[in-house]
């Protein structure tokens, strides 16, 4: 007997529509899922894109440091120092260097570098506002912590240090010093009293020798090479500057051929020990605001202004040197605007004479090449009372300014030295540079027309 | 049993030629099989149509199960991925932060949602130049069933 199976005629299936509607949603579910993993790939990937194209960026921006470093001179305009070079892992970065206009002090060497990194075709720009660091910024520089004879020299109990300190050599401490500034040495290791070898900043108190860092002390840092010459100030001497080749003497503050008259602003010169006529300068008619001499400078008297004097020899100080802004201890006002710099390839010098028996005040930055800031005869005669220094000293090897005996000074000065905040935002005209970029900000954006 | 038994009916009635409207003069014959009655205009779905059915939403729903899981999968490893990009980033931005003098290669590994991310820095100095300082950071982590996946980010450190 065959079984038949029929359907009735009015009678209609509805698992299969049913079925083929549930498939048909599941399909459009299955799709969206596969459409939304897919984008979260794509999304994932773009994520790590902009990383790598921040980090490119970034990297970036350190190859064109160090290219800025290498420079001869800093530019002068605009540059493009990198354009699309193939990064390290994939990706293109650009680099440009703008001058940066912003900046008050044209000798202040500012720039914009602009940094874009490129990964997959996602970009990342970060601009970086930099500046050429002057030796000016320090308030203490040393390439030895040594005397010139090579005996170490050491920051005792009641020194101050109230600005930046770098030495390419090792500092010795004894006692507690105190360092108000940020303290770098290039040499791996300090030395407190009775040899104790400091290597690591924690290593401190030891054996009574406990140095009070501010701002704190690093070791290892790179060396900062100090110029050996002034070829650059004495072209800019002869060029827009004045430039004289004898031995000169320089009075600041006074103008007229033959007696003195005050005359802020100005300066007059003539050759050293002669009973030529002196010339009168005016400070702010100098294109270049430099006074180079071919040998030694007498300098003395007030500066109204900013000027840098350079010597090819010694600049000895043979009486106060002072701002017309600055307060009778010599320090400057507020508001004050006179700035100046001392270079000489040898040595800064305070003479032993009349004018200098009773204190001295000298307002400005002082850097002597080889080899140091000095105070003659600084271990003869009677105490001269205290040598006052408003600005930074910058040396090959720390000079001698007096002689102490129990804590008293027997001969030369009584040091008191203070640092010049304003540095840290102007320099003396065309004071040497470090040749080191400093950071100043920094800034991510999309945007390089807006402002930074 | 009731179900059973009403299939069984119409096979009877189909063999034994009985017509409808017989079965349902029968059926008011007999209150007892009054819960039948309903039956004349229902629209049903044959055996045959269950088993297709069912058949066919076996093979779907596997098939979905599948492919959600997979799906899945994917997501977890793209968020896999995401974490192991942040954590490249802390580490470079870790190590950058160092003195100069002070950056070195280093590795750790980091567990997050019971996935292990192993964190490696490689410092190579002077590369690509003297004074330069090129930095990568390699995050590795197990995916399943991909194996080990990588996330990378380099820079410079000057």
């Amino acid at each position: 007997m065959k079984m038949k199976i029929r359907t009735k005629s009015n009678q209609a299936g509805y698992v299969l529509p049913v079925v083929t509607i549930f498939i048909f949603t599941m399909g459009i579910v299955g799709a969206a899922f596969f459409s939304m993993a897919g984008h979260e790939t794509l999304a994932s990937q773009a994520t790590l894109n902009s990383h790598r194209a921040f980090w490119l960026a970034e990297g970036s921006k350190a190859l064109a440091m160090l290219y800025l470093s290498e420079l001869y001179s800093p530019p002068t305009s605009d540059i493009t120092i990198f354009n699309n070079v193939a990064g390290p892992d994939g990706g293109t970065y650009t680099v440009t260097c703008a001058v940066d206009t912003s900046v008050v002090w044209d000798a202040e060497k500012g720039f914009v570098l602009d940094c874009v990194g490129n990964v997959g075709g996602v970009e990342r720009r970060v601009r970086q506002r930099v500046r050429m660091t002057s030796f000016s910024l320090y308030a203490m520089f040393t390439n030895q912590e040594k005397t010139e004879g090579g005996y170490t020299i050491w920051h005792f109990t009641g020194g101050v240090v109230d600005g930046p300190l770098h030495s390419n050599g090792s500092l010795s401490i004894y006692g507690t010093p105190s360092f108000l500034g940020p303290v770098t040495s290039a040499s791996d290791h300090m030395t407190g009293y009775r040899n104790y070898w400091i290597d690591e900043m924690s290593d401190w108190p030891v054996a009574g020798n406990n140095p009070y860092f501010a701002e704190g002390a690093e070791l290892n840092v790179d060396v900062i090479p100090m110029p050996s010459e002034t070829v650059d100030l004495k072209n800019l001497g002869q060029y827009g500057g004045v430039y004289t080749a004898p031995t000169t003497n320089v009075q600041l503050g006074v103008r007229g051929i033959d007696s003195p008259v005050t005359a802020p602003g100005w300066f007059r010169y003539r050759e050293h020990n002669t009973s030529d006529d002196w010339t009168s300068v005016n400070i702010s008619g100098m294109s270049n605001k430099v006074f180079y001499c071919n040998d030694k400078v007498y300098l003395e008297g007030v500066l109204d202004g900013e000027l840098t004097i350079s010597s090819r020899q010694s600049i000895c100080i043979v009486d106060d040197v002072t701002y017309a802004g600055s307060d009778s201890s010599g320090q400057p006002l507020v508001g004050c605007d006179d700035l100046l710099g001392l270079v000489a390839e040898d040595d800064i010098v305070f003479v032993d004479n009349s004018a200098n028996q009773n204190d001295l005040i000298v307002n400005g930055v002082l850097m002597a090449l080889d080899t140091s800031i000095k105070v003659q005869n600084y271990d003869e005669g009677s105490p001269r009372g205290t040598l006052t220094i408003w600005g930074g000293l910058i040396q090959q090897v720390r000079g001698a300014v007096g002689q102490a005996s129990d804590g008293y000074i027997i001969h030369g000065y009584q040091k008191e030295y203070h640092y010049d905040h304003r540095v840290t935002a102007r320099t003396p005209p065309y004071f040497p540079q470090t040749g080191i970029y400093e950071e100043l900000a920094w800034e991510e954006t999309w945007d390089a027309t807006y402002p930074f | 049993m009731t179900l059973f038994k009403m299939t069984l009916d119409r096979l009877t009635r189909r063999q034994t030629g009985v017509t409808n409207s017989e079965v349902m003069h029968d059926r008011q014959s007999k209150p007892s099989s009054r819960w039948f009655s309903g039956l004349a205009g229902q629209r049903g779905a044959s055996l045959v149509e269950i088993v297709v059915a069912t058949f066919i939403l076996s093979i779907v729903a596997i098939g979905m199960a599948e492919f959600f899981a997979g799906g899945r999968l994917a997501f977890d490893q793209e968020e896999q991925k995401r974490v192991g990009t942040l954590l490249a980033q802390e580490a470079l931005e870790r190590t950058t932060a160092l003195p100069y003098v002070n950056i070195a290669s280093w590795s750790e590994t980091r567990t997050i949602a019971n996935v292990d991310y192993s964190i490696a820095v490689t410092a190579t100095e002077n590369l690509p130049q003297p004074d330069i300082i090129t930095l990568q950071c390699d995050v590795t982590w197990g995916a399943v069933p991909t194996g080990t996946r990588t996330a990378t980010l380099v820079t410079f450190v000057y």
